[in-house]
């Protein structure tokens, strides 16, 4: 029996010769060997096990600058964490615990759970050039606000001293007891002033019905938001940030099925207009949602956003909010 | 002007074509046409090679009296003698026999003819057999062969899709015998689009391809079906696991000067309907155990998924001179179910009735669709013409349908409802090409290869919702992106053989490109020189310019579709250059080593930006679609070494590729993509063990894919905007270096049995194959939680597991041939 002028031998087959070693690495033999030392040694690690990670913790700042009084400038202080180290600790004494929307849908509880991020004993000092701000978490907190318990590390102008000015450049200092320093500057934007006239923006918004809202004196990124201030209405909820250098937006037209006059009564609509600068926009906005990692179970992760900081991440920026109040119906 | 030229061309290649002989060579069982065979006039140096259409031409023979020989190994040589006088052009057609005997292999090799012939660098060309062998999951696949040869990495076992020297699969050209396929996989990558029955080879080019082929810049895969037997109806039938596939072919009859041939290949999966056969007997189980639940509130169907593909080819063979081909391939993934119920009660002392109807729909479907008619003419033996129009459809379609209607009576009060929820997504890429393409063999020396190409483009990208009741209708389009672009091609390239050892492949090709209104030029230049007769250098380089794009985010584990479009009019055609050298050697006993090393620049790469596509916003629908893109340099290069055995008891391969790609955005600098393997040791054998039975196995490993590491925690904050603004934390993993750390090297053997027999009616093949023989752990991606001390109530600390490839796995199948 022949192939190709060959005598069927396994060296014919394989094309070993003693003359050409290479060929010897097809040998079946050796093949047949090599895959029984691949199966001797490769299993690969199956189960849970432990990530390790050198990792070394940092500051982690969102703070921001704003001259509107309803929304005061604060310094929030945190801190990043090794894989290592608990997130959180269980702290004895009462929580509320809301059951409900009501006012009186709560209970007190026997602890909370405190966040391990948080600092609450940092030195915040926001600067103007010429005084220095110490901010300072707030103190005087009800036993049952949750709310601003869980706010143990936001810092605030404590004594209604700093009151920012627009175009000016601010510093951050943030100083811990562990000596973590991290600092920051911005400048804060133009003032921006809501057109209020009932040229541009009617006495009387319908809902669901488009109208204009116009601003001026501000240039820069932005968001714009239209809420009923007492209730839900169809038609009324309205959010979209805008691009630096526009000025005006017209609500969409949105239909509502419903027959609006049996289900809802007038209602005062507030329109708010907040300008940001760089810093906030790329942190809250350009960058916000940009993940390096997706996992089912854990979420996203990121390398860590810094604008405005130095020596950790977070943000220091400022916004300049502006708001004016239209009756609305159904 | 254009006809000028062309009855210039005919006068001089007619009158260079003085005393050739010419013809085709077939295999006598089929007629199928036999590449790279040897055609030469004995006691003289003049002779030639096929062609992929078994065509050969042995231009300026002097008259006089040769005795011809025709020879590749596996088939007895054809000797006849020949007479040519002058001026005479002879047309010679041989048909071979096969030499082996019956249940012996069948060694088949054209690969010294291709040694001597090609100066292309980097290509390999997998014949059915080789495609079949390899160990696959569950059934042969020719995409997952191509995974093994080297320069090819993988993103995980559950794709099939090709990343080649750095290239991502939408930089690789894939084509069905000539005609582009845009998205060739099933289920989301776990199968090639082609059925391996009706493939005759698979010819692939890693880098450094010729003029003729543009559009693309990573490689090129074109899948040549086969072309029919000529000469008696055949077929093949397998039944897998998951799959039943078949192909029938045979010859048309003859008529006047006309004959031809046809082929008919389809396969079906049916998990489908294994599961609905099951599900008939356990759905009136399951109604009777809930007496809240009746028998029609029960899907009908369990797992309505299933992919199908229908491909057919007709040739007819008009006179000697004229081929007409018919070429078309349907395929399609369906995901699809309904569901349908009412209710219906009523109260008479209440005064209450209802009567509600529900019906739903999901209907997804994905798939290609190409049609091809090709019609090619030997205007003379040394001038070969081939033009074709080719239509090919990828469409992507999601349809969801929700519709409520009925009536209820409260009180007195009648109240008739109708409203229906209606959404689509889709993504169409509508691809029409004219080309012609002119091969002019004017002496020994020169292989002249020109034509033209014009393709038009359509994408159309959507996303629609409407909602419709009884008095009101509101359709919404938030997303619509349509582009028609059209690519018109000239190309012109010579392979010019300087001498018995040196030779030169040049050419150009020139794409203007509608969207931008430019002219882009893409030369490539190739030399080979014969060292000895059995070991070549080659040096090639070229520049490849792509005209398209996917939008998909570049780190998902799972593509379950390519999201096509143009090259957005603000974004200049990405482009990559190739440089490659290398060594190669043929054995006296026809093993091809082969040593590569290649250097590729990319340029103008663009890539999705990752932030949240689809934000849903109290009332408004925000898109940050398709077209925010990170502007993205790469470039690869690596070491490659093959030893491919094609004759022998045993046959295959042993690969090892040295890799190393890196690309460059905005956002993470230079860092190493996912499917960056650095080095790949791949071996196929198949070893026919006994005259009936084989023994296959294929062994992988590899470095692991890079992977993102966590490093720590903190919380990034958002904003909230309901009256006035808020801020919260959203507790997020802190992660290292993008890509910077890799998984366990990977590692799978697997190794099937075939047994083939001989029946009555033709041959039955029975094949059992294990996958991951060894069950080796190979990461496809690892899964997080945080380790909680209940005692102490509080986290300690992370942990993962590995979500594992393919794990240890047994399939088996038959397969008849008749």
């Amino acid at each position: 029996m022949t192939i190709n002028n060959e005598s069927i031998t396994v060296k014919n087959i394989l094309g070993i010769n003693k003359e050409n070693p290479i060929y010897s690495i097809l040998n079946f033999k050796f093949f047949i060997l090599l895959c029984s030392s691949f199966f001797l040694t490769s299993c690969g690690h199956w189960g849970w096990e432990d990530v390790e990670s050198d990792y070394k913790s940092e500051l982690n700042v969102i703070g921001f600058i704003s001259s509107y009084t309803t929304i005061p400038s604060r310094i929030i202080v945190e801190k990043t964490l090794g894989l290592d180290e608990p997130t959180s600790v269980w702290v004895e004494g009462t929580d509320t615990v809301w059951y409900g929307e009501g006012p009186e849908d709560y209970y007190l509880c026997c602890g909370y759970r405190k966040s391990l991020y948080g600092i609450d004993s940092a030195d915040v000092i926001v600067s103007d050039g010429v005084t220095d701000y110490h901010f300072h978490p707030l103190t005087n907190i009800e036993e049952d606000d949750w709310r601003a318990r869980r706010r143990f590390n936001w810092y605030y102008d404590t004594t209604n001293t700093f009151q920012p000015q627009p175009e000016t450049t601010y510093n951050l200092t943030v100083t811990t007891p562990d000596n973590m320093v991290l600092t920051g500057e911005v400048t804060t934007p133009s003032q921006m002033e809501i057109i209020d006239d009932y040229e541009h923006t009617p006495d009387t918004l319908n809902a669901g019905i488009p109208f204009g809202i116009h601003w001026q004196n501000y240039d820069g990124h932005g968001y714009v938001s239209v809420n009923p201030v007492d209730s839900w209405f169809c038609g009324m909820h309205f959010k979209r940030y805008f691009s630096a250098g526009e000025t005006q937006l017209t609500t969409p037209h949105e239909n509502c099925l419903d027959d609006l006059d049996d289900y809802y009564d007038p209602d005062t609509v507030m329109i708010e207009v907040i300008g940001m600068d760089e810093n906030y926009h790329n942190y809250f906005v350009k960058y916000s949602g940009e993940d390096d990692f997706v996992d089912f179970i854990l979420g996203g992760g990121s390398s860590g956003d810094s604008f405005g900081v130095q020596g950790g991440l977070g943000v220091f920026g400022a916004i300049t909010v502006d708001r004016i109040y239209r009756i609305m119906k159904p | 002007m254009i006809r000028k030229t062309v009855f210039i061309l005919l006068l001089v290649s007619g009158w260079l074509s003085a005393q050739s002989v010419s013809g085709f060579v077939r295999e006598n069982a089929t007629g199928e046409p036999l590449f790279y065979v040897n055609v030469f006039l004995k006691n003289t140096h003049l002779g030639g090679a096929t062609n992929q259409d078994g065509y050969y031409v042995i231009p300026k023979v002097p008259p006089g009296t040769y005795e011809i020989a025709v020879s590749i190994i596996g088939y007895k040589m054809e000797l006849r003698t020949i007479t040519l006088s002058a001026g005479e052009n002879l047309r010679l057609d041989f048909r071979l026999n096969m030499e082996a005997v019956e249940g012996q292999t069948i060694n088949v090799t054209a690969t010294r003819e291709k040694f001597r012939q090609m100066v292309e660098p980097s290509q390999i060309t997998l014949d059915v057999r080789e495609i079949n062998v390899a160990p696959a999951f569950i059934e042969a696949d020719v995409f997952r062969t191509i995974q093994m040869l080297p320069g090819v990495q993988t993103l995980n076992d559950f794709s099939s899709a090709l990343y080649v020297r750095g290239s991502t699969p939408d930089q690789n050209l894939i084509m069905l015998d000539g005609i582009t396929v845009y998205n060739p996989y099933h289920i989301g990558g776990v199968f090639s689009t082609f059925n391996t029955d009706a493939i005759k080879e698979a010819d692939f080019h890693a880098g450094g391809f010729p003029a003729r082929y543009g559009g693309r810049m990573g490689a090129i895969l074109n899948i040549i079906n086969r072309e029919g037997n000529t000469e008696e109806f055949t077929g093949k039938a397998n039944i897998s696991l998951i799959s039943s596939k078949g192909m029938i072919e045979g010859p048309l009859p003859k008529w006047k000067n006309i004959k031809g041939s046809w082929m008919l290949a389809g396969r079906r999966t049916y998990f489908d309907k294994v599961a609905d056969f099951f599900w008939f007997f356990i759905k009136p189980a399951i109604a009777k155990s809930d007496p809240y639940l009746s028998e029609d509130e029960i899907p009908d169907h369990i797992f309505p998924y299933y992919f199908y593909d229908l491909e057919g080819k007709v040739n007819l063979d008009i006179g000697d001179d004229h081929r007409v081909t018919l070429s078309s391939f349907y395929g399609d993934d369906v995901l699809y179910f309904e569901n349908q119920y009412r209710d219906e009660w009523s109260d008479d002392e209440e005064a209450m009735e209802d009567d509600y109807n529900f019906s739903g729909m999901f209907d997804w479907r994905w798939g290609n669709r190409t049609n091809s008619l090709t019609w090619r003419w030997i205007i003379n033996p040394n001038l070969i013409a081939k033009t074709f129009v080719a239509d090919s459809r990828f469409r992507f379609w999601m349809d969801m349908d929700e519709h409520d209607w009925g009536m209820y009576i409260y009180d007195g009060d009648t109240t008739v409802f109708d409203e229906g929820y209606y959404m689509d997504i889709f993504d169409i890429v509508h691809d029409r090409t004219l080309e012609t393409e002119l091969v002019w063999l004017p002496n020994e020396s020169h292989t002249v290869t020109g034509g033209f190409q014009r393709k038009y483009v359509d994408f159309d990208l959507g996303m629609k919702f409407k909602y419709e009741n009884l008095d009101t209708s509101i359709t919404d389009i938030p997303l619509d992106i349509t582009d028609k672009t059209v690519e018109n091609a000239v190309f012109l390239q010579d392979k010019w053989k300087i001498g018995q050892r040196f030779s030169i492949q040049y050419g150009l090709r020139t794409t203007h490109y509608s969207l931008h209104d430019s002219l882009y030029f893409d030369p490539r230049i190739g030399f080979k020189y014969m060292l000895t007769d059995d070991l070549s250098i080659k040096v090639n380089w070229g520049r490849f310019h792509q005209f398209l794009t996917i939008a998909n985010p570049q780190d998902e584990n799972f593509r379950f579709i390519d999201i096509w479009m143009g090259i957005p009019e603000d974004y200049p055609a990405s482009m990559a250059e190739h440089t490659i050298i290398g060594l190669e050697y043929l054995s006296p006993n026809d093993i091809l080593f082969r040593l590569e090393g290649y250097y590729k620049d990319f340029d103008n790469l663009i890539t999705l930006r990752q932030a949240s596509l689809f934000t849903e916003d109290e009332g408004q629908l925000l898109f940050d679609p398709f077209n925010e893109f990170w502007e993205t340099k790469a470039y690869a290069w690596g070491l490659e070494f093959l030893a491919k055995k094609t004759t022998g008891r045993v046959q295959g391969w042993i690969g090892y590729t040295y890799a190393h790609t890196e690309r460059k955005t905005e956002l993470h600098g230079w860092y190493v993509p996912k499917y960056d393997r650095t080095h790949t040791l791949n071996m196929v054998a198949d070893w026919q063990w006994t005259d009936i039975t084989h023994v296959s196995m294929a062994i992988s490993s590899s470095s692991g894919n890079p992977y993102t590491p966590i490093m720590g925690r903190y919380q990034q904050y958002h904003e909230d905007h309901y009256m006035g603004i808020d801020w919260w934390g959203v507790e997020k993993y802190l992660v290292g270096e993008k890509n910077g750390e890799r998984y366990p090297a990977y590692f799978r053997w697997d190794i099937s049995f075939i047994r083939r027999k001989p029946t009555k009616y033709g041959h039955r093949e029975w094949y059992f194959q294990i996958i991951n023989a060894t069950n080796h752990m190979n990461p496809l991606l690892y899964i997080y939680q945080q380790k909680y001390n209940h005692k102490e109530q509080r986290t300690e600390g992370v942990e993962r597991m590995a979500l594992p490839m393919f794990p240890f796995l047994p399939t088996f199948g038959v397969r008849f041939e008749f």
